[in-house]
């Protein structure tokens, strides 16, 4: 009875460790995968030759992963198989027996761990295509808005320019009113400050005309008898007030 | 006591001077014995051994401080013409006054009066210059 409980025992142990193994393996292989998926979101942002890059060693990261997890799934049955051998004298048919198990136990394992692999690389793969897709139409989205952001840039830019032309245009037309305003004024100050040193030519030569006239052909009683006219006209007027 | 001054025979501002200035040499003179005779009793100033010296001062300064009215014009003016200007302003209601005459020939004809301060202008020039003025 010892001995069957030591074997049941050792057993269920084999089974922890094989199981551990297997989990072990299994989240290694999903932290892979997850390098994998995080590494190909990183590299979605480009596009093109760096995707398929990225893709291809994606794969090859799987693949390395794959192989390091069957080989530490066959190192681990291997050393369980040894520890098993030097810690138990199991008898033969009870060995064969253990070991058909193992091995049929192994088998299956391996194989649904295959069918697990391939699904999972299936899954990355369907993952990784999405995601090419997706890139393809965010970038070509982020393209489209590029363009419409650039378009409506340069509709500002010109209306902008279009604006700032305008305001020049209106800011040079005052300009030009008031020069032209202020030439106006100096040409009719001038004109006026002409016509007055004319008017003043014109009657200091009416009266040097004048003067001449009434100088030369004016006697000295005829000057008097006009002195005497003016007074007369004063008076009668009587703006002459002594 | 001042007697009145004829300032009817006075009139210019020439003859006011000339007055003054024999005025001026009678007081001077007054006690020589051989002083010259001055008969100035056509501008109603009668002298005498009487006439005492306040009394020739006072003939002074009131033709010194007599009113002027001043006078341009064109051309001399005769002396006779000023018994005309004389009459004319007396006739404005102006009293005790001496005319002054002086010359410019500038003003072309006419005459500028220039009285208390106030200033007219008579003369042609003036009228030549408000014609033109008037045309523009």
């Amino acid at each position: 009875m010892p001995n069957l409980f030591n074997q049941s025992l050792s057993f269920s142990f084999d089974l922890v460790v094989v199981s551990y193994v297997l989990l072990f393996s299994i989240f290694f292989i999903l932290f892979v995968f997850m390098l994998g998926y995080i590494f190909s979101k990183i590299r979605t942002s480009s596009y093109g030759d760096i995707e398929k890059a990225s893709y291809e060693r994606a794969l090859k990261i799987i693949d390395s992963a794959r192989t390091e997890a069957l080989r530490i799934y066959k190192d681990s049955q291997v050393r369980a198989k040894k520890a098993l051998e030097e810690s138990f004298k199991l008898k033969d048919s009870t060995q064969e027996e253990f070991n058909n198990h193992l091995t049929t136990v192994t088998k299956t394992q391996l194989d649904e761990f295959e069918t697990f692999l391939q699904s999972e690389v299936k899954n990355f793969q369907k993952a990784v295509s999405k995601e090419a897709t997706e890139s393809v139409k965010v970038l070509g989205g982020i393209s489209k808005d590029v363009q419409k952001e650039v378009k409506e840039g340069l509709e500002d830019l010109k209306q902008t320019i279009l604006n700032e032309t305008i305001e020049s245009q209106k800011v040079i037309d005052k300009k030009v009113e008031e020069e032209y305003s202020e030439i106006e004024k100096e040409i009719a100050s001038y004109k006026q400050k002409k016509l007055t040193e004319v008017d003043g030519i014109i009657g200091d030569v009416i009266s040097n005309i004048a003067s001449e006239v009434f100088h030369k052909s004016f006697s000295v009683k005829e000057h008097q008898d006009l002195i005497v006219a003016i007074l007369k006209s004063e008076k009668e007027k009587g703006s002459l007030k002594l | 006591m001042v007697k009145k001054l004829n300032f009817e025979n006075i009139k210019t501002q020439l003859n006011a001077i000339e007055v003054i200035s024999l005025l001026e040499d009678y007081r001077q003179n007054i006690f020589k014995k051989n002083k010259k005779p001055v008969d100035l009793s056509k501008f109603g100033i009668k002298l005498s051994e009487e006439t005492s010296m306040d009394t020739l001062s006072s003939y002074i300064s009131l033709l010194k401080s007599a009113p002027i009215i001043n006078v341009v014009s064109a051309v001399p003016l005769e002396i006779n013409f000023l018994d005309v200007l004389y009459n004319y302003f007396c006739s404005l209601g102006i009293k005790d006054f001496l005319i002054s005459t002086s010359v410019d020939s500038s003003i072309c004809g006419g005459l500028l009066i220039e009285y208390k301060g106030l200033y007219h202008d008579l003369s042609l020039k003036k009228q030549v210059n408000t014609y033109v003025q008037q045309r523009k």
